[in-house]
């Protein structure tokens, strides 16, 4: 008996040590091994509970072979790994995943009410297989104690379980709660599992060696052996081995501890590969030698001996105390890894799902993540440790350790299993809503509560033996374990009929009658489209994820087209491919950083890709709230800025007006000084002749008449050019009266070429071209003739060509009257059309002696009239186009 | 990185309607992945319709035993084929990628 204790005592030194040593060797960064996927198909093993240990004997004594439905089950879900596992386990990764409850809420909204409801369920199915453990290592003292005695010692099992309890809570809280990031491995309780599932594998290979080849001496007569044995007969009902095969499997995927190990503690998902063959194979070697074990037992050991424990009881009565020893070891090994991951995974569960929540609405904290948090948070999670611990004992007290160990199994089992349709649903039905999936997983948790864990307590400490048979208050129909009247079911497989049944209708149904909140949505978009949404490579590094949430973020931020090209421009430098989402690598952190601090503030930036990039306890909502926020903020910084933008834009226009003044300034200048000039030219000449005239007596008539005639010509031209100066200063004022009337256009293109006097000399050929219809004109004819009598009589003037000659082409476009006139002359150089129409412009020295006003007025004119004067270049010849709308109806006033 | 990314996805045709033969070969595996677990139930629950005892034809627990674990084993050698077929050009050993992923993150 002390041998045993020291033997339990210096394993469990072992495996402290070989966790220390994973630790520190992950710490150290030479853990690559640690990680490897047989590490990881070892850590699954943790389902092969002490339960399946001692118990699957049991069971097969019981029902014979229908023990190996509980390991049909994961083995197919093992194998169909890419239908289920595959997408849990990448949603695990990219949602940072740290629970069972953790993932439902988060589908559903990150509604917190699902995550307590699962975690209560969590608890309330892990605790009696806690409790399960605890009584089997407690067993399989006393059989040893008795043993060891002479079957006189018996152990006070009160203390053995309570010693028990503490040294697995202290050791889970040693190894369990060292980090605060669930998403973290746990390394030590990682490799002390893995340890523990060689060693359970090993002893219980070792045990079933023993029986077929030592005991019964070989296969062949051991197949014999159990073909006559109690349980030889083929007697299965194919209701409890497809239900069982069925549940197993389902609660493979739903226990908290598998989840724990498969999806949370994944760190490769390459590992998953692996582990789909390797993980059945492990099973199939455990599950080989449990009914040789059986028969074994039944056949050796007297009537009445505890089926439970013939692993163990099997080799101590052939007195092989080394093999019952290791066989001892290897219950202790499933039993004590199976509390261990179970309370952790429980613990995080009810430290984040109902302590957190519950300690920031009393203290009132705010969303920050400062070192106070993280040790409320650890606090809690070593609280919660112990507490689930001791629950599973005070259990164990209650219950007494008297119903079978299978049994208690299967009844958690059913209870978690209640996780799966709305788990199922909610990764492949974007449908499925937090109603649904609350509506569904209360019924079932009701149900299961009601058929099947109440009576599972025993009989008279819930349910009196009166309603366990006829119901309450006589309702036969409520009957725990015969519901609706349907009696002579299995208990467990009529709770898993009913529960189920009743938990994925009332999920559909209520799903398809509720409509999603956006957080739903969203996040039941990013599970059912996990793949299609992700890069393929952006499964393999863990910050895959936090690219996809930086973008989100930075999209609020920066605005959809800039966040994009931002990323854009990131992975194409990194990855040299346009269209997936950089990783983001440090330096990518920093640069968003430094973009994003130029529209929120530096510190706001580095909280918000601090709490995605490194970050945990701040929800997408707060994210949002925060993104919301700013928005506000930036609408608000963006009408101030569009203030400011349509100042500057006032400014600009007062300066463009300045700057014109200024030009009309000196143009005006430029102005006084050519008229001044232009006047003193003829005055100058009026002057002399007028000296002469006066002051010569001597003078001949004809000179007298001759200078006359001169100072007659420079007085007529002085009033020509002030009678063109009035008048462009009286059309550029806008004070000229227009006098509007009807003409048609051909008229006044004759009336003009008759008053430029070109049809009566032969100085220029004109030939017309004239519009098919006659064109009415409303408009200042006057004018308009004025106009094209400068043209014309420029025509005249300019034309050099040896015989000179007029096209005049007129035609109406879209209510718009346009008249060409061109000549056949050399036209006007390309660098002195832009100023032909400026006052005082003359084209060359030529014998024409204008003042250069002509088409300056024309310009005016056409102005007023709303048309306009241009030149038509590539006409061979000087040419002008005169455009004018038929019927004038606005009367344009002065720029 | 990318390429290893493809052992878990199916290899993304890119809208193409024929693949090349590798990426043809892949997606053939995944299905016969997707298959297996269909066919190893389908297996398993034969022994549902094998006649109970006493009634004629029965058969014994040893009989059955091996049934199953026949079943077993080669759904363990299908699928340790596949997950093999399914990983391109790996190093035998995937440690060593894993640190290197480790550390890319």
């Amino acid at each position: 008996m002390n041998l045993l204790i020291f033997v339990s005592l210096g394993y469990v030194m072992v495996l402290f040590i070989v966790a220390f040593a994973a630790e520190r060797a992950a710490r150290a960064g030479r853990a690559t091994w640690l990680r490897s996927s047989m590490i990881y198909t070892l850590s699954l093993s943790i389902y092969c509970t002490a339960w399946t240990f001692y118990g699957a004997v049991g069971f097969a004594v019981r029902s014979g072979l229908e023990f190996v439905t509980i390991y049909l089950g994961p083995s197919l879900v093992m194998l169909g790994w890419w239908w289920t596992l595959r997408k849990l386990v990448r949603i695990g990764r990219t949602q940072r995943i740290t629970s069972i409850a953790d993932l439902i809420s988060s589908r559903f909204g990150k509604s917190n009410l699902l995550a307590i409801g699962l975690t209560l369920l969590a608890v309330a199915g892990t605790t009696p297989y806690i409790a399960l453990q605890l009584q089997s290592v407690t067993q399989s003292y006393a059989v040893f104690a008795r043993a060891s005695q002479g079957g006189t010692g018996e152990i006070n099992q009160t203390v053995t379980a309570l010693w028990i309890a503490v040294g697995l809570a202290f050791f889970t809280i040693l190894f369990g709660t060292r980090k605060l990031d669930v998403n973290e491995r746990h390394d030590g309780v990682v490799m002390a599992i893995a340890v523990e599932a060689v060693v359970k594998l090993i002893a219980l290979l070792a045990v079933g060696v023993f029986v077929v080849w030592g005991l019964s001496g070989g296969i062949a007569p051991m197949l014999e052996k159990i073909d006559a044995s109690e349980i030889g007969a083929w007697d299965v009902s194919g209701g409890r081995w497809a239900g069982l095969t069925f549940l197993s499997a389902a609660a493979f995927i739903c226990l908290p501890r598998m989840f724990h190990v498969m999806v949370v503690e994944n760190d490769d998902e390459r590992h998953l590969r692996t582990a789909s063959w390797a993980f059945p194979a492990y099973l199939l070697l455990m599950s080989l030698f449990v009914l040789p074990i059986a028969v074994t037992g039944l056949d050796l050991l007297p009537e009445g001996s505890n089926p439970d424990m013939f692993v163990l009881t099997v080799p101590l009565s052939q007195g092989q105390n080394g093999l019952a020893m290791l066989s001892f070891l290897g219950g202790f090994s499933s039993a004590t890894s199976m509390v261990i991951v179970a309370t952790i995974a429980l613990s995080t569960m009810v430290s984040n799902h109902i302590v957190m929540p519950i300690w920031v609405s009393v203290t009132g904290g705010g969303v920050s993540v400062s070192g106070d948090v993280r040790f409320v948070v650890l606090l809690a999670r070593r609280l919660s440790i112990g507490a689930i611990v001791m629950l599973a004992y005070f259990y164990f007290q209650l219950s007494g350790g008297g119903s079978a160990l299978a049994a208690m199994g299967l009844v958690s089992f059913v209870g978690v299993a209640q996780a799966l349709p709305i788990m199922i649903g909610g990764i492949f039905w974007r449908g499925a809503t937090r109603l649904g999936a609350l509506c569904g997983l209360g019924i079932g948790f009701a149900i299961w509560t009601y058929a099947l864990f109440l009576p599972s307590l025993g009989n008279g400490l819930v349910f009196s033996d009166a309603i366990l048979a006829n119901g309450p208050w006589g309702l036969e129909w409520l009957t725990p374990q015969a519901l609706f009247g349907i009696k002579g079911l299995d208990p467990i497989l009529h709770c898993l009929l009913w529960s189920v049944l009743f938990n994925s209708a009332a999920f559909v149904l209520v799903s398809l009658c509720t409509f999603p909140a956006p957080m739903e949505r969203l996040q039941g978009a990013q599970f059912v489209n996990v793949f299609q949404q992700a890069q393929p490579s952006r499964g393999w590094s863990q910050g895959a994820a936090q690219s996809e949430d930086l973008m989100i973020m930075s999209q609020r931020i920066l605005g959809a087209r800039e966040a994009q090209a931002l990323f854009e421009k990131e992975a194409r430098l990194q990855q040299g491919a346009q269209g997936a989402l950089p990783e983001p690598t440090p330096e990518f952190l920093e640069n968003l950083e430094r973009k994003l601090s130029g529209s929120v503030g530096a510190a706001t930036a580095h909280a918000m890709i601090g709490q995605i990039a490194g970050g945990m306890s701040v929800s997408v909502d707060d994210l949002l709230a925060v993104a919301d926020e700013t928005a506000q903020i930036m609408e608000y910084s963006n009408k101030l800025e569009a203030q400011s933008f349509e100042l500057t834009r006032t400014a600009e226009q007062l300066r463009q007006v300045n700057e014109k003044l200024t030009q009309i300034s000196v143009q005006k200048d430029g102005f006084i000084s050519q008229i001044s000039h232009e006047l003193r030219t003829p005055m100058t000449s009026i002057r002399a002749f007028s000296e002469i005239l006066r002051d010569s007596d001597d003078m001949q008539a004809s000179d007298k008449a001759r200078y006359a005639g001169i100072i007659h010509s420079e007085t007529l031209r002085l009033t020509r050019l002030l009678d063109d100066l009035l008048d462009l200063a009286v059309l550029e004022a806008g004070r000229v009266s227009l006098n509007l009337s009807d003409k048609s256009l051909l008229e006044v293109v004759e009336n003009a070429v008759s008053s430029s006097g070109v049809s009566y000399s032969n100085t220029l050929q004109v030939t017309r071209e004239d519009p098919p219809a006659e064109i009415m004109l409303f408009t200042d004819v006057d004018r308009l003739s004025q106009v094209f009598i400068n043209v014309i009589s420029n025509a005249v003037k300019y034309c050099t060509a040896q015989e000179p000659t007029l096209h005049i082409r007129s035609f109406e476009q879209d209510g718009t009257v346009i008249v060409d006139f061109i000549d056949n002359g050399a036209g006007i150089d390309e660098d002195m059309r832009s100023v032909i129409f400026e006052k005082f412009s003359r084209v060359g020295e030529t014998q024409a002696g204008g003042a250069g006003l002509g088409l300056a007025i024309c310009r005016e004119i056409m102005h007023r009239l709303d048309g306009d004067i241009s030149y038509l270049g590539g006409q061979n010849g000087g040419a002008f186009r005169v455009r004018f709308p038929a019927r004038l109806t606005t009367i344009q006033s002065s720029v | 990185m990318s390429d290893r990314g493809s052992v878990y996805d199916a290899p993304d045709t890119g809208g193409r309607l024929f693949l090349e033969r590798r990426g043809y070969r892949q997606r053939r595996i995944i299905d016969a992945a997707r298959i297996l677990p269909i066919v190893g139930l389908l297996l398993w629950l034969v022994p549902l319709i094998w006649p109970d005892a006493g009634e004629g034809g029965a058969i014994g627990t040893a009989q059955a035993t091996l049934y199953v674990f026949a079943i077993w084993v080669v759904l363990i050698a299908a699928g340790a084929f596949l997950a093999w077929r399914m990983a391109p050009h790996e190093e035998p050993a995937s440690d060593g990628a894993n640190n290197v992923q480790g550390s890319a993150r």
